[in-house]
């Protein structure tokens, strides 16, 4: 849908007070040092917010959002998070996920959209975040400070058509991009551009210079498996989580891994593991001691976990609408959310459900 | 002003209606619509509505390609011209009722954006057609050869261009370029015609997507149960009101809503046909709504729908008829902008309905990701 940029971010000011008056109502002070998990949802009133929950079931925070939000980037060192609106983006919220100063709202400029995804710099006194240059096409990495203002301080390519999610690798310096391979006109809103002549890659940028380091793509032959969400493992191997955008049968596996100096593969499965996930995965996260990859297929009502060192499905998990996962409190865990409000906490041989009455959470949960 | 000020809110509101607030039903209690099983839905939006539109289509697109095939050897005459436009705008609306089936034959082989490439912000048809028609390679104009061409230049948006052009009709210019631009059109016409074809005959036969879809079950690599399958048709009606309000409604309410006001480019308007596509898109989708038969879905605490929804459809049709007009003589007025605000409205709101009642209340889950995700 298109939406003016500039009724969105009055919007998001208006919103703005009555996140103010939440803050005030809770405390300045509230803040839980306790593990907690954020995301964006649709409330029962329809209207959308960001939502900071607790593991007991508990909404530690709620920041209302004039539009519907997607990923949220988070700097553990500063407990500072920000949502970005999804997919032609065009406002941000940052946040403090312990509610101790007021939410703050930033866009990207008038010839960009964000993408929906962002990471903090490792110092947390910049975000990168993912867009799309109206004008030409071409996926952008867009660069705001962090430290005050948000304000938007450079850009470099993302060296791609539609970047969607970037990570930063643990060596603190290299972004990892994964470029879907398709625009958006934001006059059409969500509809894809250009999808028969799709390039989708994975892109290695140096932050420092803005520099490609490597590009990965893909074969002709499946040029349109949109390469969406990334995570990294402990020993640097980038896995990551596609859409398939052409027919359902004839859909690849949709879970591969890539790296800087390794081409991208896609897992070879005995069955058609695309198609038996309809063709696409939400999210992607590694487990804390990097031998799981949890991927969400909210078509198929699962979520799949790998092991990441053979390649193999280690274990299926029937979850109906799932999409947001991330890793959980254990070394092991996960933790995974719905769109009917169900968030799953599952590690250590033990399960957990907790319902959010209400809450439709949204494409992404984070671990804060 | 009485503009309508549209807003998911408000439905929510509706949604959460009290039964004492509605009038009576539309149905007399013996007359109530029938509830079909998953089964029967798929079936009959198969049957009924996918099918015989395809067969359609596969008819226009013939009648089109002999048209503007007529039209170069007619010269370009103007009786030979009137009707391959009256060709391209019967294959228009045919596949107006069909965009939205973004499943099967058609989401294979590049076919949906083979016949109509759209969006086009940047023009990319406009130049990648004005680069074949400088080249004038003739091989291009092979059967078949178009096929292997970007799929900007393969479809209608492509012919639009070469029909719809008032400074050099088709085929009244009998120079070598006159003659390949006329030439070119009508190898597009055929290759509209060929993937029209094509999504016809995916469609039929024994091992055609119809077989698959109404065959679901453990040896089926697609469809597991008919709740899978009665998903991909629901998901094809959201679809096409999102298709209708973001294409169309929004676009067109957010230039004209702008300080200052500005122009935006939509689907066939060179060959003033957006109205008609629109119109006919949410006919079809009325009738996809019928197919599926989920009117017997109605919540019984809810009965106000069942006067809400017929009147939101009849308004929304009202309105796209009158769409064009506005635009062309009273752009940005009060009548314009109300018509655009009250068929956003009544977009959202059957698709709210859908989605979050009727759909549940026949048990057929259309999860937030699942219909929307990123």
């Amino acid at each position: 849908m298109a939406i003016d940029r500039r009724q969105f971010l009055i919007g998001s000011l208006v919103t703005l007070g009555a996140a103010h008056h939440a803050l005030a109502a809770e405390g300045l002070n509230g803040a839980s040092a306790s593990t907690a998990y954020v995301s964006g949802a649709r409330l029962a009133d329809g209207t959308y917010a960001v939502l900071v929950i607790g593991e007991d079931g508990r909404i530690l925070r709620e920041i209302p959002m004039s539009a519907r939000g997607h990923d949220i980037a988070v700097h553990h060192g500063t407990r500072r998070a920000v949502i970005f609106a999804r997919r032609p983006g065009f406002f941000a919220l940052a946040f403090d996920v312990d509610g101790r100063r007021e939410p703050e709202v930033f866009a990207p400029p008038e010839d960009r959209h964000f993408y929906g995804h962002g990471v903090f710099a490792s110092d947390g006194r910049l975000i990168y975040a993912t867009e799309h240059d109206i004008d030409t096409g071409d996926g952008m990495i867009g660069i705001y400070d962090a430290t005050g203002g948000w304000r938007r301080v450079g850009e470099f390519p993302s060296y791609g058509v539609g970047p969607h999610e970037a990570i930063l690798l643990s060596d603190g310096r290299t972004l990892a991009v994964a470029n879907g391979g398709f625009g958006n006109d934001p006059a059409t809103g969500r509809e894809s551009i250009g999808v028969a002549d799709m390039q989708p890659n994975v892109t290695f940028i140096d932050t420092a210079t803005g520099a490609l380091k490597a590009r990965h793509g893909l074969p002709v032959s499946i040029n349109l498996l949109s390469l969406r969400h990334l995570a990294e493992t402990p020993k640097g191997d980038i896995w990551f989580g596609s859409q398939w955008l052409g027919s359902l049968e004839d859909a690849p596996a949709l879970v591969g891994r890539v790296g800087l100096d390794k081409p991208i593969a896609v897992l070879e499965t005995a069955d058609p593991l695309g198609i038996a996930l309809k063709g696409y995965i939400g999210a992607v996260a590694v487990s804390g001691d990097g031998r799981l990859l949890a991927a969400s297929a909210p078509l198929a009502g699962e979520v799949v976990y790998f092991d990441t060192e053979t390649g193999k499905i280690a274990r299926t998990i029937k979850i109906k609408d799932s999409s947001g996962v991330t890793v959980g409190s254990s070394a092991a865990a996960f933790a995974m959310s719905t769109g009917q409000g169900v968030v799953r906490f599952d590690g250590d041989g033990l399960a957990r459900t907790v319902n959010f009455a209400g809450a439709e959470f949204d494409n992404h949960l984070r671990r804060v | 002003m009485s503009f309508y000020r549209p807003s998911h809110l408000l439905f929510v509101g509706l949604l959460l209606a009290p039964i004492a607030v509605v009038g009576a039903s539309r149905w007399p209690a013996h007359a109530l619509p029938i509830r079909k099983s998953h089964a029967t839905m798929v079936l009959d939006t198969i049957d009924k509505f996918i099918v015989p539109r395809a067969e359609a289509l596969t008819t226009t697109t013939g009648e089109l390609a002999a048209k503007v095939d007529a039209v170069c050897k007619a010269g370009g005459d103007e009786v030979s011209l009137k009707a391959a436009k009256a060709a391209f705008a019967e294959t228009v609306r045919a596949w107006s009722g069909l965009d939205f089936v973004r499943f099967g034959p058609a989401t294979r082989e590049h076919r949906l954006e083979r016949v109509f490439f759209w969006p086009d912000p940047r023009g990319f048809a406009f130049r990648q057609l004005n680069g074949l028609v400088a080249a004038r390679k003739p091989e291009l104009l092979a059967p078949g050869a178009l096929a292997t061409q970007s799929v900007a230049v393969q479809g209608l948006t492509a012919l639009e261009i070469l029909l719809y052009d008032d400074k050099a009709p088709l085929g009244a210019s009998a120079d070598e370029a006159g003659k390949y631009r006329c030439a070119l059109a009508t190898a597009i016409a055929a290759n509209v015609h060929a993937v029209a074809g094509e999504i016809r005959d995916g469609w039929i036969g024994p091992d055609g997507f119809r077989m698959k879809m109404v065959t679901p079950g453990s040896d089926n690599e697609l469809y597991k149960d008919s709740s899978e399958t009665v998903r991909e048709v629901m998901k094809a009606l959201v679809a096409g009101i999102e298709l209708c309000r973001d294409r169309f409604i929004m676009p067109e309410l957010t230039a004209v809503t702008a300080t200052p006001p500005r122009r935006v480019r939509l689907a066939f308007e060179s060959s003033h046909l957006t109205g008609e596509y629109l119109a006919s898109s949410l006919t079809s989708l009325k009738e996809l709504y019928d197919s599926i038969g989920l009117d017997a879905y109605v919540p019984v605490d809810k009965p106000w729908m069942t006067n809400f929804l017929p009147t939101s459809w009849n308004s929304l049709l009202a309105d796209a008829k009158m769409l064009d007009e506005l635009r062309a003589n009273e752009r940005g007025s009060e009548a314009h902008l109300h018509a655009l605000r009250k068929m956003r409205f009544d977009l959202s709101g059957i698709r709210q309905i859908i989605v979050k009642e009727l759909a549940p209340n026949a048990d057929i889950v259309m999860g937030f990701n699942e219909l929307d995700g990123d």
